[in-house]
């Protein structure tokens, strides 16, 4: 099966602020917020990035939307290498790939009638003017908004749920091949969410999109995607089905982030985290695994070295040294005594 | 979504505060807006309103008519020099904002591209672009404009030119700042992503967003240059045998009027002067409450 | 007798477009020991009633009708030295963003002594004390007080607030959306601490939020705002598991969970109504699926059960049989004449 999307060692380094001493020796201290990232995306296929705030999942869409350039390693989307596309490729890869954005409320500019923002991306294509309006009122019909009259408000005119939706019409317009959600919809009330989410997970079906919803909540990323990414601190710790990450988790960061996921339910008695104290710091992952501080289970063999990405028979991946014994049948991580 | 109520409601001069993008319903910024509409047409129509303002005057016995106090045929009175005060400060209008005017539209103009650029791209364009605002800022006023008087001559555009040279970095880091900010905003960067370019997104994400705070800082910059005008005119470095209102004050002042109680000369220039900058507040007070609601509270 | 009472309250907004009524039928109570959630979507008047509570509102907002009791005391119509004087002390307020509760210029620990000294009246090693305490309580690493505010994580601010609000020991602690901004993890962790100390310390907790799991993991009791109304209230497991309102039923379906496999999550259709002209009737009527004609003619009482659950609607008896119909999607889309 040929990828769609093909990552191999993808890094992002930021340079952070010195300090006095570092700057007198001469040193250059960064922070790797995306660290040798390796996973292929199939066409059609809508996969999750899952990870805590801070944890590089913002910063691997960017990425591969070519937002930022990444300090090493390559990406690939279709036939293109994002390294060095410019000009006409780099236009032809922006009809190509499209994002939506967290905040719909920023994500439009605020003195621009919606109607406009909506033609931006088919001006800059070269579509001709006489095929506007017709992609227009057809990509409406598919985010599900009645009324053209709606293109002539502002988008202060407009509530987060139909703002939402118009984001979505944006990047849609162009009918892209490959779309990067992240968090779509943690800005939006919970009644409209659903709504959003709905509409994203039938679009990906009639459209065949290749997609990757970035979301810290796992429920939600269940919601849209089959295939789960966990990232920690700038690597890629667990990949797989997402029914089966959740129902057997392999990675101990998984498993404490499946623990608090908060459940819509009363009278839950819920087991401790199975965390131990400590905060995620990206300036402070040293040569072992990133999450070795708050690993309940850590072994030595974590602090002294990194574990690799492993894919194991049946296809999931995983980086923990203890993945031998994981394997094993082990006591699952129990949600709640009511199931 | 407008109610009814808000349907109804009058709008007074939409489309002259529409397009100068101001609150209809602001009432300091329409006075600002009415003061500098009149003073406008009192200078487009100068010819009409007054009599040549460099004539010398003589009354019906044969004498000069010099410090006539105001009467009908002479409403302000005249100078020392039997010149009808009247009439200068017509005149003097009109030098204020051909002055005022084309230095407030240099000032935003270079003060807002610099901005722009230095802000968008950043790197060593704005390294560059924000080095030239600190020397310009470092200059002195009044040596400056000697040198400039001195070597240039003391010529209008020259006037115009050393108010623009010293008052564009403020307006270019204001807006530098804003299109720090406007950059990294959500929309600037979806317009990345639908593939518009660079001077796209200037033009159509940017710059509309700081328009605003241009018009702000070139309400403020109209008061400025006028008030720097004068300050010329008055200290002598202004362009010789022209009228403005600078060089009304400085000839009153020459000639002792203060000292005289001529009121009715060196009150009506100053009287201008201070009306128009008050105007330029008013405006960019109006201006204010665009880019900033929530002063309102 | 509850600890806070709020009956009737009515909290207008002067806006440009004429009074937004933020609040018209505040009800709600607060026992001694209690968690109470408030719940509902942005805007609905939740932030607005619990801010109310302190006596800090913004100054386009006048109380317009209603009664504040607070320990058998009316606050409203009393000067405001006197509900100032229980800040802190009686009530205290955990804000949505605990980047507002802590001045960026001061060490944390700092700004924890000086609610003390001048609040509490404490002596400077006295309170330096209480500080460290407190930090303790919350599980923050003492010595850590000496950090300026943005050298914390979001979670450890957010643990900052929660101690700076206990400092005092008041009865009352109002917090707003204090997990909102966090991710899961720490979510989980800040949430299973205030409901530790709740229980240790038995101080009663009025939780505002609009999420219905933190409701759910937290709460003894719920009360659901919509519009500016309260339209349900009751214990946490009634409100959330026999729902009697049809806004209710609707916003616990909109939620996805974790251990239900597939199905379809169910929006409800359209938006709420516009505060400054609300609508005849009930509010929700409009985005209602059970809505009769009589629901857009007259405003539903909020009636009281027996067992205290109490619900704003005019078909509340008919709850059972309209849940089940509400846990199918369907039923929802077919009023979604209006998208989005």
């Amino acid at each position: 099966m040929d990828a769609y999307v093909h990552v191999r060692g993808l890094s992002k380094a930021f340079p952070v602020r010195r300090g006095v001493g570092q700057v007198l020796r001469g040193e250059h201290p960064v922070v790797h917020a995306v660290r040798d990232l390796d996973f292929d995306i199939a066409q059609g296929e809508t996969v999750g990035l899952l990870g805590e705030s801070g944890c590089g999942k913002t910063t691997t869409g960017r990425l591969l939307l070519k937002l930022v350039e990444p300090t090493s390693g390559t990406a690939r989307i279709g036939t293109r290498e994002l390294a060095g596309l410019k000009g006409a490729a780099l236009r032809d890869f922006r009809r190509d790939v499209q994002f939506v954005f967290q905040n719909p409320f920023d994500a439009l500019n605020p003195r621009i009638q919606i109607g406009r923002s909506l033609a931006e991306p088919l001006i800059n294509a070269g579509v001709p003017k006489a095929e506007h309006a017709d992609r227009i009122r057809l990509v409406l019909e598919r985010v599900r908004i009645k009324g053209v009259e709606l293109l002539e408000r502002f988008p202060h005119e407009m509530s987060g749920g139909q703002l939402q939706r118009i984001v979505l019409a944006r990047a849609l317009v162009l009918e892209p091949r490959f779309i990067v959600a992240d968090e779509p919809v943690s800005m939006l009330d919970v009644s409209v969410r659903a709504g959003i989410l709905n509409l994203m997970r039938d679009l990906q079906d009639s459209l065949g999109l290749t997609a990757i919803y970035i979301s810290h909540d796992l429920a939600l990323v269940r919601y849209v995607a089959r295939r789960t990414m966990v990232m920690y601190l700038g690597s890629l710790v667990e990949d797989g089905p997402t029914e089966d990450v959740i129902s057997r988790p392999l990675h101990p960061y998984t498993r404490a982030l499946i623990a608090a996921v908060p459940l819509p339910r009363v009278s839950q008695t819920r087991d401790p985290l199975p965390l131990r104290p400590g905060t995620p710091d990206a300036r402070k992952v040293g040569a072992g695994c990133a999450f070795v501080n708050r690993c309940p289970v850590a072994i030595a063999a974590c602090t002294a070295e990194r574990p690799p990405l492993v894919t194991l028979p049946g296809g999931r991946r995983v980086a923990c040294h203890l993945m031998p014994a994981a394997t094993q049948p082990r006591p699952p991580v129990t949600l709640s005594p009511a199931l | 979504m407008s109610t009814p109520a808000e349907g109804k409601r009058r709008r007074r001069f939409p489309s002259l505060m529409r397009a100068l993008r101001l609150p209809e319903n602001d009432p300091l910024a329409m006075i600002g807006v009415a003061i500098y509409v009149v003073f406008l047409l009192v200078a487009l129509f100068a010819d009409v309103l007054a009599s040549d303002p460099l004539e010398i005057l003589f009354l019906d016995d044969g004498n000069l008519a010099a410090n006539v106090p105001p009467s009908l045929a002479f409403p302000l009175g005249t100078t020392n020099l039997g010149r009808d005060i009247y009439s200068q400060l017509i005149v003097g209008t009109r030098a204020a904002f051909v002055v005022g005017l084309t230095a407030a539209i240099a000032v935003v103009a270079v003060g807002t591209l610099v901005g722009l650029l230095a802000g968008y791209f950043g790197g060593w364009v704005d390294n560059v672009l924000m080095r030239l605002a600190d020397i310009a800022l470092g200059i002195p006023f009044l040596p400056f404009v000697i040198v400039l008087a001195a070597f240039l001559g003391a010529q209008t555009q020259n006037v115009v030119l050393a108010i623009t040279v010293l008052l564009w970095p403020n307006t270019a880091r204001v807006i530098r700042s804003q299109v720090l900010t406007l950059r990294e905003r959500g929309f600037v960067e979806a317009a990345r992503v639908a593939g518009s370019s660079d001077w796209r997104i200037i033009r159509v994400h940017i710059a509309p967003n700081i328009l605003p705070l241009s018009l702000l800082y070139g309400s403020i910059a109209i008061g400025w240059a006028i008030l720097t005008e004068a300050s010329i005119s008055f200290l002598g470095f202004g362009p010789s045998g022209s009228v403005s209102w600078g060089a009304m004050l400085q000839d009153a002042y020459a000639s002792q009027a203060l000292s005289r109680g001529s009121y009715n000369w060196f009150v009506p220039p100053g009287l201008c002067i201070v009306l128009v900058v008050v105007a330029g507040f008013f405006i960019s007070r109006g201006y204010e409450e665009v880019l900033f609601p929530k002063l309102k509270d | 007798m509850s600890l806070l009472s709020v009956r009737d309250l009515a909290i207008d907004y002067a806006t440009k477009g004429g009074s937004l009524h933020a609040v018209s039928r505040g009800t709600l109570e607060v026992g001694a020991g209690e968690v109470v959630g408030l719940v509902g979507e942005s805007g609905c008047g939740k932030t607005t009633l619990a801010r109310a509570l302190t006596g800090v509102v913004p100054r386009n907002a006048t109380f317009e009708a209603g009664e504040i009791v607070f320990e058998g005391r009316n606050l409203l119509g009393r000067p405001v030295s006197e509900w100032r004087d229980l800040l802190w002390r009686k009530i205290s307020f955990v804000p949505q963003s605990s980047m507002n509760a802590l001045d960026p210029v001061y060490r944390v620990g700092a700004q924890m002594d000086e609610v003390l000294r001048l609040r509490g009246g404490m002596g400077r090693a006295q309170a330096r004390e209480r500080t460290d305490e407190l930090f303790r309580m919350v599980g923050l690493d003492p010595r850590r007080g000496t950090e300026y505010p943005h050298q914390f994580s979001g979670g450890m601010r957010q643990r900052a607030a929660i101690a700076m609000a206990l400092a005092l020991q008041p009865a009352l602690v109002i917090a707003d959306e204090p997990v909102t901004a966090l991710d899961v993890i720490v979510q989980r962790q800040v949430l299973d601490t205030l409901r530790d100390l709740q229980a240790r310390l038995g101080v009663s907790v009025l939780l505002v939020t609009h999420d219905i799991s933190v409701v759910a993991y937290v709460c003894d009791r719920v009360v659901v705002m919509y519009a500016g109304e309260v339209v349900e209230s009751g214990t946490a497991r009634d409100v959330l598991e026999t729902p009697r309102h049809p806004y209710t039923m609707g916003l616990t379906n909109a939620f996805p969970d974790l251990e239900r496999a597939g199905g379809t999550l169910a929006p409800i259709a359209g938006g709420p109504p516009d505060l400054r002209h609300p609508p005849r009737g009930c509010r929700f009527a409009e985005r209602c699926p059970f809505a009769l004609a009589r629901c857009r003619a007259e405003t539903p009482p909020l009636v009281v059960a027996p067992n205290g659950h109490a619900s704003a609607c005019w078909r509340s008896d008919e709850a059972p049989a309209l849940s089940e119909l509400a846990k199918d999607p369907s039923t929802w889309t077919l009023t979604s004449t209006s998208a989005a």
